[in-house]
């Protein structure tokens, strides 16, 4: 008797759980986690969500995570089990777009009342495909030139400015390079004047500055061997291997241009605003600062790392996830992300809240910057043009060999993509 | 013996046909039921996975649109992929080199320690531990250790050789030093097998080869060897599968790089599946290496798997 009781009651306890929660929609947020101060700041968000933001009935859930973030959303959308609401990195957003993998914002952000004009144009517009929306850009972030003033000072060479040049860059390296053994006095584990890695993210501003580009016009051919990318690969590698200017990373044992320069192994990279935190928390002694990057002959050429929060084509509850991704991207949610000085607001009218110089430098990259995307490539280009690089540094091929192998493969993949 | 029929038998009965068919079929259910779980499992995730692999290699699919039927054009891709002519010629590298070492240092330990030494079975233990430990962990630890600034390279300088030598980051030294690492590693796990079989060899036969005259150097490549060759058979096939299918330390210590140096065919399947989301390409080639690894196991098969009789 007391079995059948007890079983019963269990049932109905179970009813109980299951009818309450099929009434309640959980919206799941999701995305990766940089530091322990972004899922703090996320989890923040999303509480104050709920808190004071949230329907009834609808409650948001915050699960990050932290390895293979681009392998496990791709995978959790073929099986249809994706968060409501994630991040999606810039340039892996058009492959998704083209799938139609990603829902399209723009009826439910007129039905909303929000206008893709209060974002910063490049961001928004790099998650367009189409003519349709299909991401709010919730930060951004540009390269700058960060310079350790210590060294600077001991070299007796003048800091970097806004308006420098191509030559500019290599006179102050030369010079700061011929006093290496007066810097290492003070600073033992100076190096040389720079840090470049070959990486396509360090690179491709260079390529830009002398008029280059990836894609040709009409995005139908990629043509990143062409004459100025090839210059300015040369110009790039040169630093190293011709006026012995620069080390790479990894020749140093550091495990990116940052932390070369965190160790004072280097006294420039061209890092983007995560440089400032990273400092902040593992080198507090460095004393830094940070200019545009140097023009090339072509003018001005930076790159934009954008982050945007999209949700998945089959959404069960848009109008719901929607109303999470616009309190994300919301001017609150933003000044309270800028507050903690972790990243850059993509809403124009909360540029003029930025004060810190630094980011006010990084701000200003974005007036000329190209966004960080190879179209439906995604991040096959990343991987083919850093071997390229590579290459060049350690000496097996010329940049004009190097670029042209790349862009064979390249074009190979782009004919494959876009034939279907 | 199934669980039905107890004591009946026992009892002294004779069994009537009809309990006989009955138990039969009783006892055959019974090891359906017991092997379920196991063929499940098995069914789910090998036979279907093979056979899924298998059509995904005629079909382009990318996870997120249905896939389309594309005929042989993946298969026709690869050949003149260079990613996999490389990633080829680094498989049949790595394999060429590591399959005989590691076969001859676990038959050198094997022999060693199938000797009276002081301290054997901890000799034993010590070096069977590499093969226990996970090769995620290996590799981590190897990462430090073939670091620029590494103990490798502080032993060579201590050595009074001029070592820079960035063993990871270098695309001559990146494969070699993997190797090292796997040969380090897997040796043990074959030193038991060669182990077990030599404790099988009859010392009948090896007295006998005595006072026939032989000496050890003639007992053991007379004798022992031939015997042994089973077991060698054994470790030849497994460890070339294992260096053919090698990706859990590339993956950690290098991600196929420098410069495409240690691409191996599971890393490009790895790379070509989860990073460029070319399902069916990756299928076809898996298949590929499928073709590859029989091909090389029945080529071995014929050349060492002779039966040895005394």
């Amino acid at each position: 008797m007391f079995r059948k009781i007890l079983s019963v009651s269990l049932i109905g306890l179970f009813v109980g759980i299951t009818g309450v929660a099929a009434e309640e929609i959980s919206i799941r947020v999701s995305g990766w986690v940089s530091s322990p101060v972004e899922s703090e700041i996320m989890q923040t968000l999303v509480d104050l969500y709920n808190a004071q933001f949230a329907p009834p009935g609808v409650k948001a859930v915050y699960e990050p995570i932290p390895a293979d973030y681009t392998t496990k959303i791709q995978t959790m959308l073929a099986a249809r089990k994706a968060p409501d609401v994630f991040y999606w990195d810039i340039f892996m957003a058009e492959p998704l777009m083209r799938k139609g993998a990603l829902l399209p914002l723009d009826d439910l952000m007129a039905a909303a009342g929000v206008d893709p004009a209060e974002f910063v144009d490049t961001c928004i517009g790099a998650f367009t495909y189409g003519g349709k929306i299909y991401g709010i850009p919730k930060d951004f972030n540009t390269l700058a030139l960060f310079y350790n003033k210590k060294i600077f000072d001991i070299a007796g060479v003048p800091y970097p400015t806004a308006d420098w040049t191509w030559d500019d860059l290599l006179a102050a390296a030369k010079a700061i390079q011929a006093k290496a053994d007066e810097i290492r006095e003070v600073v033992p584990s100076f190096q040389a004047a720079l840090c470049m890695a070959p990486d396509v993210a360090r690179w491709l501003p260079f390529v830009f500055q002398n008029g280059g580009s990836f894609f040709n016009a009409d995005r139908t051919a990629v043509v990143i061997n062409s004459p100025e990318a090839v210059k300015a690969l040369e110009f790039y590698t040169a630093f190293e291997l011709v006026h012995k200017v620069a080390v790479r990373p990894s020749e140093i044992g550091a495990g990116w241009q940052g932390e070369a320069f965190g160790k004072e192994n280097a006294a420039m990279v061209m890092e983007g605003g995560w440089m400032v935190p990273f400092l902040r928390d593992n080198f507090p002694d460095v004393e830094f600062d940070a200019v545009e990057l140097p023009a090339g002959p072509a003018g001005k050429g930076n790159l934009l790392f954008t982050v945007a929060y999209v949700i998945p084509g089959y959404e069960k509850h848009p109008a719901e996830a929607f109303d999470v991704l616009k309190f994300l991207t919301s001017p609150l949610a933003q000044m309270y992300v800028l507050s903690r000085g972790f990243a850059l607001p993509t809403r124009k009218a909360l540029g003029g809240f930025i004060t810190d110089p630094i980011s006010r430098t990084i701000f200003a990259g974005a007036a000329y910057a190209r966004p960080w995307e190879f179209g439906p490539l995604g991040s096959k280009p990343i991987d083919e043009l850093a071997a390229a690089m590579e290459a060049v540094f350690l000496g097996k091929k010329t940049a004009q060999q190097a670029l042209d192998d790349a862009a064979k493969v390249l074009n190979e993949r782009l004919r494959e993509v876009l034939s279907g | 013996m199934g669980f039905g029929g107890t004591g009946k038998r026992g009892a002294g009965y004779p069994a009537p046909l009809f309990w006989f068919r009955r138990a039969r079929t009783r006892e055959i259910l019974t090891a359906y039921v017991l092997i379920a779980p196991h063929m499940l499992a098995l069914g789910v995730f090998t036979f279907f996975a093979m056979g899924f692999a298998f059509y995904l290699g005629f079909h382009r699919y990318d996870l997120l649109s249905p896939p389309t039927f594309v005929g042989i054009k993946n298969f026709a891709r690869i050949l003149t992929d260079r990613d996999f002519h490389i990633a080829l010629r680094n498989t049949l590298y790595y394999t060429a080199v590591v399959v005989p070492v590691q076969t001859e240092l676990a038959l050198f330990y094997a022999v060693l320690l199938n000797r009276p030494v002081r301290f054997r079975t901890f000799f034993r233990a010590a070096f069977y531990a590499p093969s226990v430990t996970a090769s995620i962990v290996i590799s981590l630890v190897f990462i430090w250790l073939y670091a620029k600034q590494g103990i490798f390279n502080y032993l060579l300088t201590r050595l009074g050789l001029p070592a820079t030598i960035d063993w990871l980051g270098n695309p001559a030294t990146a494969l070699p030093a993997i190797m090292m690492m796997n040969i380090w590693s897997t040796a043990p796990t074959f030193m038991v097998v060669f182990l077990a079989a030599l404790q099988d060899i009859p010392d009948s036969l090896l007295e006998a080869a005595a006072i026939d005259g032989a000496n050890a150097w003639q007992r053991f490549t007379r004798v022992t060897l031939p015997l042994l060759r089973p077991s060698i058979f054994f470790v030849v096939v497994m460890g070339t599968i294992g260096c053919l299918q090698v990706f859990d330390q590339i993956y950690i210590m290098t991600r196929g790089g420098p410069l495409k140096s240690t691409m191996t065919i599971n890393y490009l399947i790895y790379s070509e599946a989860f990073e460029n989301f070319r399902m069916g390409y990756a299928a076809a080639l898996s298949l590929i290496l499928f073709v590859l690894i029989l091909l090389l196991t029945l080529i071995q098969k014929r050349y060492i798997d002779v039966e040895v009789q005394y």
